[in-house]
């Protein structure tokens, strides 16, 4: 329930695993003492990453979210990923707020049952950002229908193509531009 | 023989919906593999933008019609999130009784489809005859028995009818004897097993990479389920044991499956034993706030999510939806490489596809 | 021979088809030598010289046999669809749902219409198929399975014999016989054209002959307990000592599992498995071709149930209670509803796993068995 602020306050005696032990902890199911808090999350992400990422908040129970410009984005996941346990991404979605588009993701960590929402903008007439597919290959056909539906292109993608539409359609649905029947 | 592309769809008898799988072969072995969905795209996301919030309950329960309660349920918590109401603790029993039966009802529909799959003809209709136990349940409750529009943001349509709990209590008992005759059926027979064993497997570590949730993931080992880990409803106060299997094959994920229906039935009974008196709805204002929330549950598919976001209006601003079906079948490739043309069905079989959430 | 009880004094159906025959003759004689007493000069010689030959005994024999064939063929045909019926009846009740209800009583000619439903439909030949191939394949599968029934007697006068004899080493004609519907198959699968028809026909073929060899050393046993190679002599051995399933036991299993290979059932269903090629080598037969098909299955289900009755649990060896054709249909109904009982309970088994199976498995248990026969035989115990 939102709104709720993490109660394992007396519990951190988390240490952040290295990077490479992150690999080997995929799917580790630690006991809650083992966990890291939202506000140890909080503070290592402000450490690192200081005015790149803004409004860090604890936005509700277990749950971090942060903004941040296009060009960080794939840093703030690897960081994520590799040292704060963030394995699995749950969601990739795109949002057309008329005047920008903005890429919502819901990155879910197994080992300390903790999700972050990062959101960042992208312009309108040119929604390109890095893709994460390097880092979660989860993210794969997230990204594919992101660029089905809303048309953005995610650099680095492996294989960006359309899942839902046949690939000779021209138009991208989901904008709040398009009208059917165009 | 040299290497042969098989496209095994759209129209497939095995196909447990419209999907395409194409397959590069090597003789009988598969090398590539690759999923080609969209073909029951309905636009779901654009429709849902354009009807007022209580609107897109049904639309959201004929996401995945054989687990239709999970899905309106997912998509009233995300707005309940979403206008920040809280619902009342009778009502979050009810969800709870309501979706483990619809666990149950989508396990068994699963198993009716698996055993014809592998040629156990007779297994589609014990499953279907114990279902119906079920969807009489979810009848007598909601007054439908495959999209059941139930759940309301807030709360649920009504309250329980006279005599749903001695009915539910019965049908569940009833159950849990016959889930011995199915153990018997399928796991004492060698054929099944030697088609189940060793077939698709699938590590921990690839999983959780790849997206994949649910019970196909607890069948490789992994000790995750979201109604222990991030509990919703009434979850945290009930007594339950996520099943694990550590194989990673379809025998571990057929066993995964035999092992939450009996976790069900535990849970019914539990929640039944808790259920405190009280409303079983509030009301929700029409009109949204200007922020976004999402709703994260454990579909009997895996983990299914809908992110809204509301712009002040009584329509979302957008609604985006997780499937659990559409990362799995992302992976196809993955699961496939390396098997046989001829245990297709029984890898895809065991994962429980849907094609209605996976192509939205 | 005693047909339901009556003695009709009749030694053997040659004898019956021999009347028959003898009543055609000569009704056909009686036509064309009338007309060659009335008709003149030359034309008159040649229908003379037609009635000579019309009444010789080849002719005869050839009408008789003929006739006999017919009858058969038409006691083929009634146990063909009892066994349909059986099929679909038992099938369903053990899936918890009744089978077919309305055509006829308890559903007896639901087949019937099902196969007159086959003649209605358009019978549609792709494009690029070979078409000998194509249509010669069902045709050779049926004779195949015919000529199999010609030669395996159901009592000891009811078969195709001429005057009262049996060819020699029907065993052997029979199972050489049995040997032809994986060539069959491997063309129909091939000759349409289609990846997937080929698949299923390769796989069927293949399944099909790697199980023939089991099955031969089970009967090669039974020959060698049996001292001989045609039906008779197997069954008279039977009576006169132990039916032999008995000492053959491990044999009777093998050839059982055999049979059901070889008739393309679950759990061996994998080249027709509707799962995943739709109908395997047959899927581009359309209309009657395809109710050939099908029922030729049943046909064949219909023969390895005899030839395993025959082989293995004494034909027609058992008390006056009935005929003993009765004895033999019997015993045949007995294992079929085994066969179907199969069909309910078992999944199906992968093509790599049934060649596993049979090569691995059988073949050693066919070979045993075989030691265990000649162990019998020398020990003089049977």
């Amino acid at each position: 329930m939102p709104g709720g602020d993490g109660e394992a306050q007396g519990l951190s005696l988390a240490v952040p695993p290295q990077p490479s032990a992150a690999q080997a902890k995929r799917g580790h199911e630690s006991p809650s003492q083992e966990r890291l808090t939202e506000q140890e999350v909080l503070r290592k992400l402000a450490e690192q990453f200081g005015p790149r990422l803004t409004d860090l908040a604890i936005s509700g129970r277990r749950e971090v979210s942060a903004r941040t410009e296009r060009e960080h984005v794939f840093a703030v996941c690897k960081a994520l990923m590799e040292q704060l346990g963030f394995d699995h991404c749950s969601l990739i979605s795109a949002v057309d707020y008329k005047t920008h588009f903005e890429c919502v993701y819901h990155l879910h960590s197994t080992i300390h049952q903790l999700i972050f929402v990062l959101k960042t903008p992208l312009p309108h007439d040119d929604p390109i950002v890095d893709s994460v597919t390097p880092l979660w290959q989860g993210a794969n056909w997230h990204e594919c229908e992101a660029y089905d539906m809303m048309g953005f292109v995610f650099r680095g993608h492996p294989n960006l193509k359309r899942v839902y539409l046949p690939p000779d359609t021209d138009f991208f649905p989901l904008r709040k531009d398009y009208r059917f029947g165009q | 023989m040299a290497e042969m592309v098989i496209n095994m769809g759209p129209q497939h008898p095995m196909g447990h919906g419209l999907w395409n799988l194409k397959v590069r072969v090597d003789g009988e072995t598969i090398v590539w593999a690759e999923a080609e969905l969209g073909y029951l795209h309905r636009g779901y996301e654009k429709i849902m933008e354009n009807k007022q919030y209580v609107m897109n309950i049904p639309l959201a329960d004929r996401l995945c019609y054989a687990a239709a309660m999970s899905w309106s349920h997912v998509y009233c918590l995300a707005c309940e999130h979403l206008f920040g109401i809280a619902v009342p603790p009778r009502a979050q029993y009810i969800r709870v009784i309501a979706l483990e039966i619809q666990r149950i009802a989508s396990h068994l529909m699963w198993l009716g489809a698996y055993g014809p799959d592998l040629g156990a003809l007779t297994g589609f209709l014990y499953a279907m005859r114990e279902r119906e136990l079920f969807l009489d349940l979810l009848e007598s409750l909601t007054g439908s028995r495959l999209t059941y529009t139930y759940t309301r943001i807030g709360g649920l349509a009504n309250d329980l009818p006279p005599d749903f709990e001695r009915e539910a209590l019965k049908a569940v008992a009833y159950f849990e004897k016959k889930l011995n005759d199915y153990e018997r059926f399928f796991d004492g027979s060698k054929i099944f097993r030697m088609r189940t064993e060793g077939v698709g497997i699938l590590r921990k570590e690839e999983a959780i990479a790849a997206g994949i949730t649910g019970p196909n993931l607890r069948g490789s080992g992994a000790n995750l389920d979201i109604r222990k880990d991030l509990p919703y409803e009434a979850y945290e106060e009930l007594d339950f044991e996520p099943a694990v299997e550590t194989a990673g094959d379809c025998y571990a994920r057929y066993r995964v499956r035999i092992k939450e229906m009996r976790e069900s039935c535990r849970l019914i009974r539990d929640a039944f034993k808790k259920i405190p008196a009280g409303d079983y709805r509030v009301r929700s204002p029409r009109r949204a706030p200007k922020r976004d929330a999402y709703g994260r549950v454990e579909d009997p598919r895996g983990e299914a999510m809908i992110y809204v976001v509301g712009d002040g209006s009584d329509q979302p601003y957008r609604v985006k939806i997780r499937s659990p079906m559409f990362i799995t079948m992302s992976n196809c490739g993955m699961l496939l490489k390396g098997y046989k043309v001829a245990d297709v069905p029984a890898i895809m079989g065991s994962i429980d596809v849907c094609m209605g959430e996976a192509d939205k | 021979m005693a047909l339901f009880g009556i003695d009709t004094g009749w030694s053997s159906l040659y004898d019956f088809s021999e009347g028959v025959a003898k009543w055609i003759i000569g009704i056909l004689s009686w036509i064309v030598g009338g007309l060659g007493d009335n008709l003149p000069w030359v034309f008159g010689d040649f229908l003379h010289w037609s009635d000579g030959i019309i009444r010789s005994d080849l002719h005869l024999a050839l009408v008789a046999i003929t006739v006999e064939s017919v009858v058969l063929l038409l006691i083929a045909t009634a146990n063909l669809l009892t066994f349909i019926w059986i099929e679909r009846k038992l099938l369903a009740r053990m899936m918890d749902r009744r089978g077919p209800m309305y055509v006829g009583a308890l559903g007896y000619l639901q087949q019937i219409a099902d196969g007159l439903k086959l003649f209605l439909k358009e019978y549609i030949v792709p494009e690029k198929a070979d078409r000998l191939g194509f249509d010669a394949a069902p045709v050779v599968l049926s004779a195949a399975a015919f000529f199999i029934i010609g030669v395996v007697p159901i009592a000891p006068g009811l078969g195709l014999t001429y005057q009262g004899s049996y060819a020699s080493a029907t065993v052997l004609l029979a199972f050489a016989a049995f040997a032809v519907p994986p060539f069959a198959v491997l063309i129909a699968g091939w000759s349409a054209n289609n990846k997937y028809t080929l698949i299923g026909g390769m796989r069927a073929a293949a399944l099909m002959m790697s199980y023939e060899i089991p099955m031969l050393l089970a009967v090669a046993s039974v020959v060698v307990l049996a001292g001989g190679f045609d039906f008779v002599t197997i069954v008279e051995a039977q009576q006169a000592s132990i039916w032999f399933a008995a000492p053959l036991f491990i044999g009777f299993v093998v050839f059982l599992i055999c049979i059901v290979a070889e008739l393309e059932r679950i759990p061996f269903d994998l080249p027709e498995a509707e799962a995943e090629l739709v109908e395997g080598w047959t899927t581009e037969y359309s209309g009657m071709r395809f109710g050939m098909i099908m029922a030729i299955d049943y046909l064949r289900g219909y023969i390895g149930c005899l030839l395993a009755t025959l082989l293995f649990l004494g034909g027609w060896d058992g008390p006056a209670i009935l005929p003993d054709w009765g004895w033999t249909l019997l015993k045949a109904y007995f294992l079929w509803v085994v066969f179907v009982w199969m069909r309910a309970s078992l999944p199906r088994v992968r093509t790599d796993q049934i060649l596993h199976i049979g090569w691995k498995r059988l073949l050693p248990l066919a070979m045993l068995n075989l030691l265990v026969a000649v162990v019998l035989v020398s020990l003089g115990w049977v």
